[in-house]
């Protein structure tokens, strides 16, 4: 578990300072969200929301939006992940994509909300739309390639009869 | 006896005796009329030159190129120490040059800066490095390296000399959040400088990237190309800063007012060096 922390450190990093500046905005996918998303398919809905609790901290330290929105987003894509996602290791290969492509998703309308409630204005436009859509095709396509790494140190931490070390 | 010895059939040996008798008479012969006459001589070291000379290349070129390859060989070790301090030195160079390419860049900023300090009575300006972007995608903000213990609070102008990038909103003590002007919860009061008025409103950000210049009055005439710069009122910006430049008017006859689309003059994506405007 402890393991998840700094892995979210690195990808939060690397979504705010590198690619932003190697891709285009609306290419940027939410590194966050995917590692989140897997872990707690993976992991269980409990450890899900842990990480989704250490990962809206982190994000509020580089956002402007309050921690309260960030809160709402990730813990409730970690426990959705961990209820929706189990045996996720025995189902169709398609699951994980899927579990990520819905998580963009639930995780935007969530954001909005959060962010209407806090007074901020938020436009949506056709434009929104299709840049929603776009991220999370993005997004899926990077759990297809997260999963694997993930699913080994998974394994690495855990002993042969089941027990997390 | 005589007969028989005239008829007698000269046998090997004969020959074998007689032949280099026969030579040496023949070269010395050759000698003798190569030195009487010269014309000769030449002749025949011409045509020995025109045979020679080409095989004395190939082999002159042979032997030169072995040579070369022995050299090279025997000094394997030193050509390799040599080539690696070549590399090292080149990456040397390679690394100055990119600093120095940086180095102009930033004269080039703060030579454009103090052209803007020359036109406007300004405040302090705070120089800043944008070090990371907001994570969601419905915000556009960024985080720059200075804070508090540079000078820098909330509510300050965030500024490039080719324009207004937007304002701080949080400031902690070694960085400060800064929400862009195109950020749909933007908002700076603005005038149009146009040749036919200067009409007030307001600047919002679109959250496409663009501006829009809303509340303008339906009698104000707005122009495609018209620089929009700050007004000054709302205290938060000083007056003259270059917002943009307007790239389309709408204008409905229900409404009382305006608007334009606004160009920014500063595209936020590429975005380095900035400079926090301090009263």
């Amino acid at each position: 578990m402890r393991w998840i922390i700094p892995a979210i450190v690195a990808a939060l990093l690397l979504q705010s300072t590198a690619l932003p500046i190697w891709l285009r905005p609306g290419v940027v996918p939410d590194l966050v969200l995917v590692l989140i998303t897997l872990f707690a398919g993976l992991r269980g809905w409990r450890q899900g929301l842990i990480a989704g609790l250490v990962g809206a901290v982190m994000e509020s330290v580089v956002s402007v939006a309050p921690l309260g929105v960030h809160l709402v987003r990730l813990s409730a894509v970690g426990v959705a992940a961990g209820v929706m996602g189990r045996g996720f290791e025995r189902s169709t290969p398609l699951l994980a994509p899927a579990l990520v492509a819905l998580a963009t998703l639930g995780g935007t309308v969530l954001v909005t909300l959060s962010l209407q409630a806090t007074g901020r204005i938020v436009l949506f436009t056709g434009l929104s739309a299709s840049e929603i859509v776009f991220q999370m095709l993005i997004n899926a396509a990077l759990g297809i390639g997260v999963l694997p790494v993930l699913r080994y140190l998974v394994a690495r931490r855990t002993s042969p009869d089941g027990v997390l070390v | 006896m005589d007969q028989i010895r005239l008829g007698r059939i000269r046998t090997g040996t004969d020959h074998q005796r007689s032949f280099p008798i026969v030579t040496f008479v023949m070269v010395v012969a050759l000698g003798v009329a190569l030195v009487v006459f010269p014309d000769g001589r030449t002749l025949v070291q011409a045509g020995a030159a025109r045979m020679l000379a080409p095989v004395q290349g190939a082999l002159a070129q042979s032997l030169e190129g072995a040579g070369l390859l022995f050299g090279t060989i025997s000094r394997a070790g030193d050509l390799a120490r040599e080539n690696q301090a070549y590399r090292d030195e080149m990456r040397q160079l390679q690394a100055t040059l990119a600093q120095m390419r940086d180095l102009q860049a930033e004269n080039n900023d703060l030579r454009a800066l103090l052209g803007l300090r020359e036109r406007l009575p300004i405040g302090r300006l705070t120089p800043a490095q944008i070090i990371a972007r907001d994570p969601l995608a419905l915000i556009q903000a960024v985080i720059i390296d200075r804070g508090k213990d540079d000078g820098v609070d909330a509510n300050m102008p965030v500024v490039t000399d080719r324009g207004v990038v937007g304002r701080t909103v949080e400031a902690y003590p070694t960085s400060a959040k800064a929400l862009l002007l195109t950020d749909v919860n933007s908002a700076v009061a603005a005038r149009s400088e146009g040749p036919e008025s200067r009409a007030s409103g307001l600047v919002r950000g679109s959250g496409d990237g663009r501006l829009i210049l809303q509340y303008v009055p339906q009698e104000e005439v707005l122009r495609v190309g018209d620089a929009v710069l700050t007004s000054g009122a709302g205290g938060n910006f000083p007056p003259g800063l270059m917002i943009g430049s307007i790239s389309q008017i709408r204008q409905s006859d229900v409404s009382v007012f305006q608007e334009a689309l606004v160009e920014p003059a500063v595209r936020a994506r590429n975005l380095e060096r900035v400079y926090v405007l301090s009263k």
